[in-house]
């Protein structure tokens, strides 16, 4: 009888005691100081990055909601958000006042040559600079710091005049030539930042593959060719969607040496002409929208890829 | 070695490091082809009275007029100016502490930090030029419009953000916080679409930066029983400080042409739609030296306090 009540006994007390470490366990993840503060840090967190994120989103989504406005929503002092009186008129008008698809070919057609370009010659330069002791390296790297730091209305008008009487009679203006020729020869927009990057890059590449690849008998070229460049592709990548977002949007070149070319940055506006005054703001939202919308579906397929090819290219450490 | 090589009696290396000028030879020829004549054409433009006739430039001396024009007798530059370059030192400094609070938040474990990363990058891809450009003639037709709510709701968005800060100014203020201070977090509060469109790359640059510390520190310091705070203060700042510069650096450079601050787009109005370009070019120089001597001073200050680690 004992034994059998001193069985049962040893049982429960390891049964109790499962349970008591259990409890503690719990009152030290949610109850206790630093559960407390660990648990308030998530609520504030959660709200800091809820509330920039709509912050940082509103303004598309209004701009997307007034496109589907039509005039009428616009008197109505009851319509807030949802269009009462739904229209395809605003995107209508900017499909045919902007010739959207020949636009969009356009300026597609431009981005890629020019993201093509600027990549291309980035790379070769920031491995030039990177890899070789040549007399005057560091001098020319920050000549290179000094095209970015340049404002470009600084060389706005020396700029325009060069391309207006390129080599003395060729009038290059409102031809694609200006920014492709600039971003052929490492001037282009933002092409200092991209010599840089390659060569922060580039710098932290070991030198053992070159040293392996030099042995085997490539000359300078060739290994850059053969095995840097398919070693670098995440930055490769960066660098080109990069490039291609900011031609794509890019107003300050485009509007200086290109104002009459068909691409987005200079039809924005077309769509508003002569509209009734409330709708001139909503036309150009419908425009702007519409301008970004392939390079942001681009880039909402693309994201994962984009920023994690960032944190891949190892600019950093 | 082939025989014209050996006949020029370079050593390999040498021969190497020539090929370097291959390597950056583009860029050679459009910096000094095209780039430095620009600049110094522009220099010599601040110097005279420019202006384009039909097919060709007439140009007359006038040595430091544009530049004493600029200060003394146009009526806007100087306000603009002021006005601008208060803002770009506040944003500059607002910027790099958002970005850099930001990345460290995004670069712990939580749910749904992929979808935040994507949205804090995304004013990089979108919200620069075409829609820039649009928001900002949108807000001045509707400054000029007096407008009530009808067109713009960001102008809406905007004048509830006031009325809320109108509060916080109150409470701050009575809470016994110098006022200069309430009126920078004001003003932050009030900007913070601004901050957040222009931190994106910043925000970028500390997080792969972040990523990079090798997780062995952590682990250790951990083992020796350091807290968080110590953890930050030890480990994840120093090694962060060559990022901060970059980031620093960066900033500047971005916000100085950023176009919001109205400088840039007066010097471009007045070359273009005023036609004086001779005074756009005086403009434009001052502008770029202040960014020179402001670059310099920020590198003086803070390059000898960065760690490197090679």
């Amino acid at each position: 009888m004992i034994q059998v009540s001193n069985f049962r006994n040893r049982s429960n007390v390891e049964a109790e005691r499962k349970n008591a470490i259990r409890l503690t366990r719990i009152r030290i993840k949610y109850f206790s100081v630093s559960g407390i503060s660990k648990g308030i840090w998530r609520i504030v967190r959660a709200a800091i990055l809820i509330g920039l994120c709509y912050v940082i989103l509103y303004p598309f989504a209004v701009k997307v909601i007034d496109s589907f406005k039509s005039f009428e929503d616009f008197l109505d002092p009851t319509v807030k958000y949802i269009p009462k009186y739904f229209t395809l008129e605003n995107i209508k008008n900017v499909v045919s006042r902007t010739e959207y698809f020949k636009t969009m070919g356009n300026t597609a057609a431009l981005a890629t040559i020019v993201a093509l370009l600027q990549m291309t010659i980035s790379a070769l330069a920031g491995y030039g600079f990177a890899r070789f002791r040549f007399k005057g390296n560091t001098a020319l790297f920050f000549c290179v710091i000094l095209t970015l730091i340049v404002p470009p209305q600084t060389i706005m008008v020396p700029l325009f005049i060069k391309f207006r009487f390129f080599m003395g009679h060729l009038n290059l203006i409102s031809t694609p030539w200006p920014v492709i020729i600039l971003s052929m020869l490492g001037i282009g927009l933002k092409n200092g930042l991209y010599i840089f990057m390659f060569r922060q890059y580039f710098r932290n590449v070991p030198k053992e593959l070159e040293e392996a690849a030099f042995i085997d008998g490539c000359n300078t070229m060739q290994t850059f060719i053969k095995i840097i460049i398919p070693s670098s592709t995440a930055l490769l990548v960066t660098v080109f969607l990069l490039s291609f977002s900011w031609q794509w949007t890019d107003t300050v070149y485009s509007g200086l040496l290109m104002s009459k070319l068909q691409i987005f940055s200079n039809v924005a506006e077309r769509a508003s002409q002569g509209e009734k005054e409330i709708m001139v703001t909503t036309l150009n939202n419908a425009s702007a929208i519409m301008a970004i919308l392939p390079l942001a579906l681009v880039y909402i397929f693309g994201q994962k890829f984009f920023v994690e090819s960032i944190e891949r290219s190892g600019i950093v450490g | 070695m082939t025989g014209r090589e050996k006949k020029l009696g370079l050593s390999s290396t040498v021969r190497k490091d020539l090929n370097g000028y291959l390597f950056v030879l583009p860029f050679l020829i459009g910096f000094f082809v095209i780039f430095l004549p620009c600049l110094v054409e522009s220099f010599l433009y601040s110097f005279n009275d420019v202006k384009i006739n039909f097919g060709s430039i007439s140009k007359t001396f006038v040595k430091w007029k544009n530049y004493y024009d600029a200060f003394m007798t146009d009526t806007e530059f100087r306000t603009i100016l002021l006005s601008a370059a208060k803002g770009i030192l506040i944003d500059t400094i607002i910027v790099i502490l958002f970005s850099f609070f930001i990345a460290n938040v995004l670069n712990q474990k939580f749910a749904g930090r992929g979808l935040a990363r994507t949205v804090f990058f995304l004013p990089v891809i979108l919200a620069t030029g075409i829609v820039k450009d649009v928001e900002q003639s949108n807000a001045m037709y509707n400054a000029m419009e007096s407008l009530e709510e009808i067109g713009d709701q960001v102008a809406a968005f905007d004048k509830v953000g006031m009325a809320a800060s109108f509060n916080l100014q109150r409470m701050l203020t009575n809470s016994g916080i110098s006022p200069s201070i309430v009126g920078v977090i004001i003003y932050a509060l009030q900007n913070t679409y601004n901050i957040a469109n222009s931190s994106g790359v910043q925000i970028l640059i500390f997080l792969t930066a972040l990523q990079s510390i090798p997780s062995s520190l952590f682990e250790a310091s951990k083992m020796e029983g350091a807290t968080k705070w110590q953890e930050f203060w030890k480990i994840t700042f120093p090694m962060l400080t060559p990022m901060i510069f970059v980031n620093i650096i960066y900033t500047i450079i971005d916000t100085f042409t950023n176009p919001i601050y109205g400088v840039l787009d007066y010097i471009q109005s007045m070359a273009f739609a005023r036609g004086r370009m001779g005074f756009a070019s005086a403009l434009s120089w001052i502008y770029f030296f202040i960014v020179i001597v402001v670059l310099g001073v920020v590198t003086l200050i803070i390059s000898r306090r960065i760690n490197y680690l090679d």
